[in-house]
């Protein structure tokens, strides 16, 4: 589904990504785990297009995504949920929700699964009229992923779901990516609650200052000493 | 008492052009955080195409009732004058500013003033910098015609002008008057006409017929336009899918991309659609104060970006506000002030600007920023 073919990233000067490569099957949640800086949204932001790559491809549906631009990647269903949540503070909830399915045509059925959206958060739903802005982190991590889920991705991209969020958020927003999957979307998940997000992907990748250093299935992973040591605080 | 009236007025509809003006600088700033100071300059390009549409335009009566055909011959003028303002900033946006996203802001904003200066320029070389009297909407009505007209009155003036020349060989234009509301067409004065020739030494052929609208209407007119325009634009902004766009991009342009927003096509279009407001100004403009000439749309422009900036620059409703609070101090201050002070006019607006900057520099209707232009 995604392929990511040695790519490598720059800053101006600073090599960021230095020659990444990794694979997403369809059908697979997917994680990608380090520390901070490692280039974990680095990559995503390289898949998306913000932050091409100077050398090295990705190729999204079989095809090399290089030609098309990042709303071009969008409107090819390969989404991208950014870290910090990005959430429209000067829309509404319910404005949010509407802008992820700007590329849609099916028109009648966008607010059909804004409803839906709802009746998975229904915290959204009270919310409505409300700007996004006044939304608590958590509330804003729902639209996010709800505003991810409208946008009807093939391929969903979620950089840091869980950040900063109190533990019930935190379960929710697992569901919620396990809700995605059964649907037939693909996942790569960014996440640095490594725990869990070994726990429900399929494979993992480690990634240490812009370098794959481990990969494997994700159980396998959350084996590993080293792995256990560095991210898992065993 | 009726006096604070007509000022009150005349205030209102200068107000509602600072207005029309104000709403596509605050747009601009809104979405690219850019002073486009080339905006009084499509201001400037509408009032012209305007002028040629009207000038053109002896709207033929097309078997419609009196103020039917003026009424068509305006908006067809009016919509010209949108529709060029609009495209010039389309092309504008695309050739000059398009090309410096991501720069600095003070590139653009000098970039904004070189491309006001150059648009000035083009305008004297296309136009002529020569000051043009504003042809009003008006319908001709040829003499073959004439006789199904014989007494009857006008809800306007209908007019003829012509050229005589005096026993000392000096030629000069009249206008005369041929009937009105009181006082019904004759058929001697349309035989007369015949004999009438204009500047070329052509027959004149046929007369005019001016517009029905007193001062009043007129201003009740472009109060009700600029509500008018005011509603729909609020209801693109936040009611559409493109409104929704629009305020994406201004919040965060990256994010936008992120929906699938093609953020260079919605930036196009808010230059288009601001500039066809200030095409609208620029007709009403034309037919207010008579007088057009390239460089009309500099004070206008000033003023208009003050009134932006009262309102709170990026705010939508604030820019119709401040237009129009900007607009009625403008003329009621001088109004009653002794006559001697009345060259002080154009002090007001800029009195105005310091004082909204030193006590409430985000605008009657901003939210607090940081750091702006």
């Amino acid at each position: 589904m995604l392929e990511v073919k040695d790519i490598h990233v720059y800053y101006d000067a600073i090599h960021a990504l230095k020659g990444v490569s990794l694979e997403v099957r369809e059908g697979e949640i997917v994680t990608l785990i380090g520390a901070n800086g490692a280039g974990k949204t680095t990559t995503l932001r390289a898949i998306m297009g913000l932050n091409p790559p100077r050398e090295g491809a990705v190729v999204y549906a079989g095809q090399d995504v290089a030609k098309l631009d990042t709303p071009g990647r969008v409107g090819a269903g390969l989404i991208l949920c950014p870290e910090g949540r990005q959430i429209f503070a000067n829309l509404t909830v319910h404005e949010n929700l509407r802008i992820g399915a700007f590329l849609r045509r099916d028109v009648a059925r966008i607010e059909r699964d804004i409803d839906e959206v709802y009746g998975f958060f229904p915290r959204l739903r009270e919310r409505d009229k409300q700007l996004g802005g006044t939304l608590s982190g958590g509330e804003q991590q729902m639209l996010a992923m709800g505003r991810a889920m409208l946008s009807s991705p093939k391929m969903l991209l979620l950089d840091e779901p869980s950040m900063g969020l109190a533990p019930l958020f935190v379960k929710q927003i697992f569901e919620m990516i396990e809700t995605i999957r059964s649907r037939g979307t693909t996942i790569l998940l960014v996440e640095q609650n490594a725990h869990a997000a070994l726990k429900i992907a399929d494979r993992a990748y480690v990634m240490e200052t812009g370098v794959i250093t481990l990969s494997g299935p994700a159980a396998e992973l959350a084996a590993n000493p080293e792995v256990r040591d560095a991210y898992l605080g065993v | 008492m009726e006096y604070l009236l007509d000022q009150l007025l005349n205030g209102l509809s200068l107000g509602c052009i600072y207005a029309f003006i104000a709403l596509g600088y605050t747009m601009v700033y809104g979405i690219i955080k850019l002073i486009n100071f080339a905006h009084g300059e499509f201001f400037m390009v509408g009032a012209f195409a305007g002028y040629f549409v009207l000038s053109a335009a002896g709207i033929e009566a097309i078997g419609l009732p009196e103020p039917l055909p003026m009424i068509l011959a305006f908006g067809i003028a009016m919509l010209a004058a949108a529709l060029s303002s609009g495209v010039l900033a389309v092309i504008v946006e695309r050739l000059a500013y398009r090309p410096l996203m991501g720069s600095s802001r003070i590139a653009a904003l000098l970039t904004a003033l070189g491309v006001s200066l150059f648009l000035q320029n083009v305008g004297i070389q296309v136009f002529s910098a020569e000051q043009r009297g504003y042809p009003e909407a008006r319908r001709y009505i040829d003499l073959d015609d004439a006789a199904d007209y014989v007494g009857q009155t006008f809800p306007g003036l209908a007019y003829a002008t012509f050229t005589v020349t005096s026993p000392t060989g000096k030629d000069s234009e009249v206008r005369e008057i041929l009937a009105g509301p009181d006082k019904a067409l004759t058929a001697d004065a349309v035989a007369e006409l015949k004999y009438k020739k204009d500047a070329d030494g052509e027959p004149v052929g046929g007369f005019y017929v001016s517009s029905p609208f007193s001062h009043t209407a007129k201003t009740l007119i472009v109060i009700v336009s600029l509500a008018l325009s005011f509603g729909l634009l609020w209801l693109l902004v936040h009611r559409t899918q493109f409104g929704r766009a629009m305020r994406a991009v201004s919040y965060n342009p990256e994010a936008a991309k992120l929906m699938g927003i093609q953020s260079t096509r919605v930036i196009s279009m808010t230059f288009f659609v601001g500039a066809f407001l200030a095409g609208i100004g620029g007709i009403i403009w034309g037919m207010r104060y008579g007088k057009i000439e390239p460089f009309m749309g500099f004070m206008p422009g000033l003023k208009a970006f003050i009134a932006a900036v009262i309102g709170g620059i990026g705010s939508i409703p604030g820019a119709v506000f401040g237009g129009i609070l900007l607009g009625v101090l403008e003329v009621l201050i001088p109004a009653y002030l002794p006559s001697e002070y009345s060259g002080y006019k154009d002090a007001v607006a800029f009195i105005a600007l310091i004082a909204i900057l030193l006590y409430r520099p985000q605008g009657l209707f901003g939210r607090f920023e940081g750091e702006k232009v």
